[in-house]
């Protein structure tokens, strides 16, 4: 049980290397060993659950070293959040693998081996605790999927594949000069060298390096996500991507980008995401109605469910920065409700493309008469997606237009929910016109005429997210249960840490954060330097942050960052004295 | 009291029944009879099958509740209802707990108490009689199974509505009757415009749960409660939170704020304006359809909710009298467009809206239990209404215009004498169902007091009872255009119509039969029978009370009541007068003299368009911006592209430097070379000035291994150095040292001039000033 998370992270690589020992024309064998395979790390990602999530610390971690030269460690953990990130990638691959059956038709050898290195740097990249790891894994992912869509994707998948792969690499570079300025500042501030992500988040930086870090971290994950208006390798690219890597790209790849700012750029650098929290929400609320307009006006049924994921990451990403736990947790959740909804939209448009090698809207009309499952398993998607109560597209919104609703940080936090919740009502309008446009009326296109309805296999990759819709829109309690204690530590860490940030002008060291480890993991602490003095004499940060105003009898009340406080703010400290003659040096202060 | 139960585990069961068999219907049946053979298979989707189980979950349901609320009123009864403070009976289910997460706390609880139980009795009651009418009139439908396992789906949704307990399962069971409702005007979805009215319809609603939603937001933000017993003890949250500024434009208090988003949503479910349009369109559904959703149920969960949430709308007088004006304002505006159309769905429709423009009148004065009254007789006889136009239709071969009709009593004695019963209870004629309910609604409208706003009972009982008279003509011309005259449609088709059969018009009589008794659970004061009706609901049911002129005020109210009831009978006579005998030569010349304000009623006051023109359509030339403008070019071009063509032409211009030709390389380097030589050839003018205090100024040239020299001039007077000689020594006389000093006299701005010579005798010369002593120097 120790080594799950490590075996879940290389099975698949595992797998894919014994798949390049197949002949390349045993289609049927490859298949099924992948099928087996991948069925089987799903039951061990179900392992998973046992684990203790109540307190919303991590479990099953290991460390080990890796390079120790630089501080580069082997270190990976589970907690509420990734445990269902983690849990919808490995229930998605089966399914994948089940879709690629009839899509790929040439080098399924390579295009598995491709689906399963993606797992791996996927799966390693929600479980990493080490920012190196986690920054391999991140590049890593782009390698497979750029081979999936450009080599099994459509007639312009150069374009898109060069559009993704430049898009994403802009953001990383910056990502990686920002980690390494991180780890030099905790080296200055310790004298050792790591990148253990439970190290680092004990840095707390001033507010004005904290801007330039989390700019360079949140370009990275904006894109991913995509952010407004940094969206428009998406349609491309799913436009082009075979069937299985638009599944996995909308349900996985995308959620790395609010994964990454739930994970890294807002614990580290609290004050920065704060201040910049309601403009960056802003840009949600306009991603919510932008996406939802623009995919009203597609005739391409899978470039309309791509712009559809702009709008409904929109309402992630604003639920995030509205920093109410229930809206966090419900962004959570809407993650995993929008991997489901949406990479089964993505599924059933494979399943027409495959019938007709057409996704233009205007080629269909009144499908339902040929192929009513399909029409009706289509409907019951769609439902999810527009977020009807009783799917789980409804528990996210509601949660999150809830949360932003009386959030304490946002401002005009009530205009903002009534402009997000327009996004349902234009949800409701393009999802049920694509409805309309190729499900009812009379069956014009002779073409039509004769098509299949869902097959056995169809069925059974579809039926999973069919259950897990109306499951989780059910009994979303169970998911949620085990969301919130991480994401409420999340939430209390960083308010802690946002209003200790503003007290200092200089990089200064937390407490060692082993509160997100289970008390018997908990690693040796590594103590500031003795010599480097970053408060005013005799206080430390904990002394200070507790006298400041922000905090009144040891919590922190009505903390609003936005407001004029952080701008200008010129931290409450006494004022160390210059250089004395005779070469007098300022008091010792223990930084904690 | 031993009539309120915390498991009561038949609540589950009722709200559960109708959803097995939507399950049964819609695809486990077919699965099982994949799995067994194709005979099996083709047994358990046979008609008999297909409806047995429909029939079954929704009677079983129905009988279930009927008998829980039976011992509910068997206890309520013997513990005592008398007195003010007669507690509710309820019961309630806890199913399981829903959402759970960071101060939310929404169980799927259920609660029956008396006004559910009345809701729940009519919705089941009459879903039952209407599943047995469509075994007949969806007797020839291909898609047999479908249907029923729509309705039952509804049934399923309308029971969550109506029995929730909090106001997130409230509002599941609020989007799951519009999806229903989606699905059914849709139902026969190869015509397009069937299909169109379908989203129309959704969509519409969505924007009434967008204010629905927003509105439960304030409540659970404020109270931090969404069950209802949590809201009415937490009331003061609310009341107490101050005004609410929108935009800086107008000031509203929470309160009101809250009642009015509600009520949006309320217009959307109920077809009140501004959100009425999509129920005509809505009779694109199949009959039963628009009698059961469109008619008798789900369009009055509006006024269930209103009536609900009645502490909370009562603590809002203004958002009471928006609520009774608009309620009005949809009655007489619904019945006026009633006037003028010829299908006989799209009449009923819009007397459906009108009617329920009435209840939201009642809620709005604060006449609640009157209103739910007014919805439970509504709901059998309009039922019974469409349920006969559906029979009319089936009869006259699916032609729904009654300019084509007349006559049809003699073809269809069964339908005839029903329908004759509806649009009797309808027009409110005197001890009929809907005489007692529509009667006392308007009564109570006048006599209720509305100290906000005191004009408001006037205008609204004068509305209303300019409405009954209009509902009385409109119904009665529908009436006597159908079913008296000759017959007008095509001669071939006269024989073929036929009365329809008997599961179509039993359940026709059942309805006429309620609706003619109906009314005597809940008389006036006046009458022999006690208002069992207001017993019942009063425990559960705050009312505004009558003015106290008007308390026990017999005169007035019998006088009132003539005046409505002579009314109904002029509207019916005209109507009589009018159409009895075919559309009389006068109603040609009426319309005829103002062509333009027939052709505005006929097209229903041209609201559609006018939503088309200035909301739908802007929306989509909108939508079209983003996408070209915003999406296609800003974005994706200029930004995205844009810096991709810039980063590929600058490499471009760069490798054209490398294109292998010697001159080129040749010339270029001739070019860097002359800017090297440029560079070093020109001698460097800057310089650092240091104080040194004692009115000594260091001069420092930077290019200290440059080969250059100097000369200084340090007193810009051109001539050789007095004074100091040690320091003076180098004026005006050139030298390599690259530093020099010199002390001034004194303090004062001094002219320098500095001369730079290369060992080429390239020379510049650079005039500074200088400084000296002031207060900018330490001594």
């Amino acid at each position: 049980m120790a080594y799950i998370l490590t075996l879940l992270i290389f099975c698949p690589l595992a797998v894919g290397l014994t798949l390049l020992f197949f002949p390349a024309k045993a289609k049927r064998a490859m298949y099924g060993f992948s099928l087996v395979t991948s069925v089987a790390m799903f039951f061990l990602s179900l392992g998973l659950l046992t684990g203790d999530y109540s307190q919303g610390t991590f479990q099953f971690v290991t460390m080990r070293n890796w390079v120790p030269a630089f501080g580069i460690t082997y270190s990976v953990g589970v907690d509420g959040i990734t445990l269902w990130l983690v849990l919808l990638t490995t229930l998605l691959l089966p399914i994948v693998v089940l879709s690629s059956y009839s899509y790929i038709k040439d080098r399924i050898r390579e295009y598995l081996f491709a689906l399963f290195l993606l797992q791996t740097s996927m799966i390693g990249a929600f479980l990493a605790l080490d920012l190196f790891l986690f920054f391999v894994f991140w590049e890593l992912m782009l390698i497979p999927m750029y081979l999936i869509i450009g080599m099994w994707g459509g007639e312009r998948r150069i374009h898109a594949t060069v559009k993704f792969f430049i898009f994403t690499m802009v953001g990383s570079a910056l990502m990686f000069v920002a980690i390494l300025f991180l780890v030099a500042q905790f080296k200055e501030l310790t004298g050792v060298t790591t990148f253990s992500y439970l190290e680092l988040r004990r840095v707390i930086l001033p507010p004005a390096m904290q801007w330039w870090l989390f700019l360079a971290f949140a370009l990275s994950f904006a894109i991913k996500v995509p952010f407004w208006p940094l969206h428009t390798w998406l349609p491309d690219a799913h436009t082009e991507a075979p069937t299985g890597g638009s599944v996995i790209l909308a349900a996985v790849l995308l959620k790395m980008g609010t994964y990454g700012f739930l994970r890294f750029a807002m614990p580290l650098f609290p004050q920065a995401s704060h201040e910049l929290g309601p403009t960056l929400a802003i840009l949600a609320i306009i991603g919510i109605i932008f996406g939802s307009l623009v995919a009203w006006m597609q005739k391409d049924v899978k470039r309309l469910v791509a712009y559809s994921s702009v709008a409904h990451l929109g309402f992630c990403m604003l639920g995030l920065f509205a920093l109410e736990n229930r809206a966090m947790a419900g962004s959570v959740f809407q993650m995993l409700s929008h991997g489901i909804s949406t990479g089964m939209l993505f599924l059933l448009v494979g399943v027409i493309y495959e019938r007709r090698h057409t996704r233009l809207i205007s080629e269909f009309g009144g499908l339902a008469k040929v192929m009513p499952a399909y029409a009706a398993v289509f409907v019951i998607v769609t439902l999810s997606s527009i977020g009807l109560p009783t799917t789980n597209g409804f528990i996210g919104e509601f949660l999150i237009l809830w949360g932003t609703f009386k959030s304490q940080v946002l401002p005009h936090a009530r205009w903002m929910a009534t402009l997000a919740a327009t996004g349902v009502i234009l949800g409701a309008v393009y999802m049920l016109s694509v409805v309309l446009r190729m499900f009812f009326g009379s069956l014009k296109n002779p073409r039509n005429r004769d098509l299949k309805d869902l097959s056995a296999r169809e069925w059974l990759y579809l039926l999973p997210g069919i259950i897990l819709i109306f499951a989780m829109g059910l009994f979303p309690t169970p998911f949620l249960k085990k969301i919130e204690p991480s994401v409420e530590l999340m939430r209390m860490d960083y308010l802690r840490k946002g209003a200790a940030s503003l007290t200092i002008d200089q990089p200064v060291l937390s407490k060692p954060v082993t509160w997100l480890l289970p008390p018997d993991r908990r690693p040796l602490p590594i103590a500031a330097k003795p010599r480097q003095i970053k408060a005013g004499p005799g206080q430390s940060i904990t002394k200070l942050t507790a006298n400041h105003p922000l905090r009144k009898g040891g919590k922190i009340k009505g903390y609003r960052p936005g407001s004029p406080l952080p701008t200008g703010h010129k931290p409450n400290l006494p004022k160390v004295p210059p250089v004395m003659p005779g070469g007098g040096k300022p008091a010792k202060g223990g930084v904690q | 009291m031993n009539y309120t139960a915390d498991t009561f585990w038949p609540l589950a069961i009722i709200l559960a029944l109708p959803l097995v068999g939507a399950i049964l219907n819609g695809f486990l049946l077919d699965w099982i009879g994949m799995v067994l053979g194709e005979r099996a298979r083709k047994a358990l989707t046979s008609r008999p099958v297909v409806h047995g189980v429909a029939i079954a979950a929704v009677g079983v349901s129905f009988l279930i509740a009927a008998l829980s609320i039976f011992g509910a009123l068997m206890a309520f009864a013997k513990t005592g209802h008398h007195g003010e403070h007669a507690e509710a009976p309820f019961f309630v289910m806890t199913m399981w707990k829903w959402i759970q997460v960071g101060g939310v706390d929404l169980d799927a609880k259920l609660l029956l108490d008396p006004l559910s139980s009345v809701m729940i009795l009519v919705v089941t009651g009459v879903s039952s009689i209407i599943h047995i009418y469509s075994t007949g009139y969806m007797a020839h439908d291909p898609a047999y199974r479908r249907f029923f396992t729509y309705l039952n789906l509804f049934v399923f949704f309308m029971n969550c509505l109506v029995l929730g307990d909090n106001l997130a399962v409230m509002f599941v069971g609020w989007e799951g009757v519009g999806l229903c409702s989606y699905l059914l005007i849709g139902f026969w979805y190869d015509d397009r415009a069937k299909a169109l009215a379908g989203k129309k319809a959704f969509i519409t609603n969505r924007v009434g749960d967008f204010g629905f939603i927003l509105g439960m937001f304030l409540i659970g933000t404020l109270t931090g409660h969404l069950d209802f017993a949590g809201i009415k003890e937490n009331l003061g949250a609310l009341t107490g939170a101050g005004e609410i500024s929108i935009l800086g434009i107008v000031s509203i208090s929470t309160i009101t704020l809250t009642c009015l988003l509600l009520f949006l949503g309320a217009t959307g479910k109920s077809a009140q304006i501004p959100l009425f349009v999509w129920l005509p369109d809505a009779m694109a559904g199949p009959t039963p359809v628009s009698a059961l959703i469109h008619a008798a149920t789900m369009v009055t969960a509006g006024v269930y909710m209103v009536a609900r949430l009645n502490f909370l709308f009562l603590a809002s007088p203004p958002a009471m009298t928006v609520v009774a004006i608009v309620g009005a304002v949809t009655a007489i505006t619904a019945a006026l467009i009633g006037f003028a159309q010829n299908d006989i769905k799209k009449v009923l429709a819009y007397s459906t809206v009108s009617q329920l423009g009435y209840m939201f009148l009642a809620v709005g004065v604060g006449a609640y239990t009157v209103a739910i009254f007014h919805l439970m007789t509504h709901a059998f006889f309009k039922a019974c209404l469409f349920l006969g136009s559906g029979s009319v239709i089936h009869g006259m071969h699916a032609r729904q215009d009654i300019r084509e009709m007349g006559g049809l009593r003699k073809k269809m004695p069964h339908t005839h004498w029903t329908f004759a019963v509806s649009v009797a209870a309808i027009s409110g004629l005197p001890l009929l169902s809907g005489f007692f309910s529509k009667d006392e609604i308007l009564w109570r409208a006048f006599a209720n007091g509305n100290d906000y706003a005191p004009w408001a009972p006037n205008l609204v009982y004068t509305v209303g009872l300019i409405t009954a008279a209009m509902t009385a003509f409109y119904m009665g011309r529908v009436y006597f255009m159908t079913f008296w005259g000759k017959f007008r449609g095509p001669a071939e088709l006269w024989d073929k119509v036929h009365e329809s059969p008997y599961s179509m018009t039993v359940p026709l009589m059942v309805l006429a039969g309620l609706a003619v008794v109906g009314g005597y659970i809940g008389t006036p004061a006046w009458f022999p029978l006690p208002n069992w009706f207001e017993h019942w609901l009063h425990p559960v049911l705050s009312e505004v009370h009558v003015r106290e002129a008007m308390h026990h005020n017999l005169t007035m109210e019998f006088g009132l009541m003539g005046a409505s009831i002579a009314l109904a009978f002029c509207g019916l006579f005209l109507g009589y007068y009018l159409y009895g005998n075919g559309p009389h030569p006068l109603v040609g010349k009426v319309t005829g003299a103002v062509p333009w304000l027939y052709k505005w009623v006929a097209g229903k006051l041209w609201v559609d368009e006018l939503y088309g023109l200035f909301i739908y359509r802007p929306l989509g030339w909108f939508a079209a911006l983003c996408h070209r403008v915003g999406d296609r070019f800003l974005i994706d071009k200029i930004m995205v592209e844009g810096s991709g063509w810039l980063a590929s032409s600058g490499g471009w211009m760069a490798s054209k430097l490398h294109g292998g030709r010697v001159q080129r390389y040749v010339g270029a380097m001739a070019l860097g070379m002359a800017v090297i030589l440029y560079f070093v050839a020109t001698p460097r003018t800057e310089v650092e000035i240091e104080h040194q205090g004692n009115n000594t100024v260091r001069f420092v040239a930077p290019y200290k291994d440059a080969p250059y020299s100097y000369s200084w001039d340090f007193d810009g007077d051109s001539l050789e150095a007095k004074g100091d000689e040690r320091w003076a020594r180098y004026e005006q006389v050139w030298t390599t040292s690259s530093s020099v000093q010199h002390r001034y006299p004194g303090p004062g701005t001094y002219q320098v001039v500095m001369r730079v010579r290369t060992p080429w005798k390239f020379e510049r010369k650079r005039v500074i000033e200088v400084q000296v002593g002031g207060p900018g120097e330490e001594d």
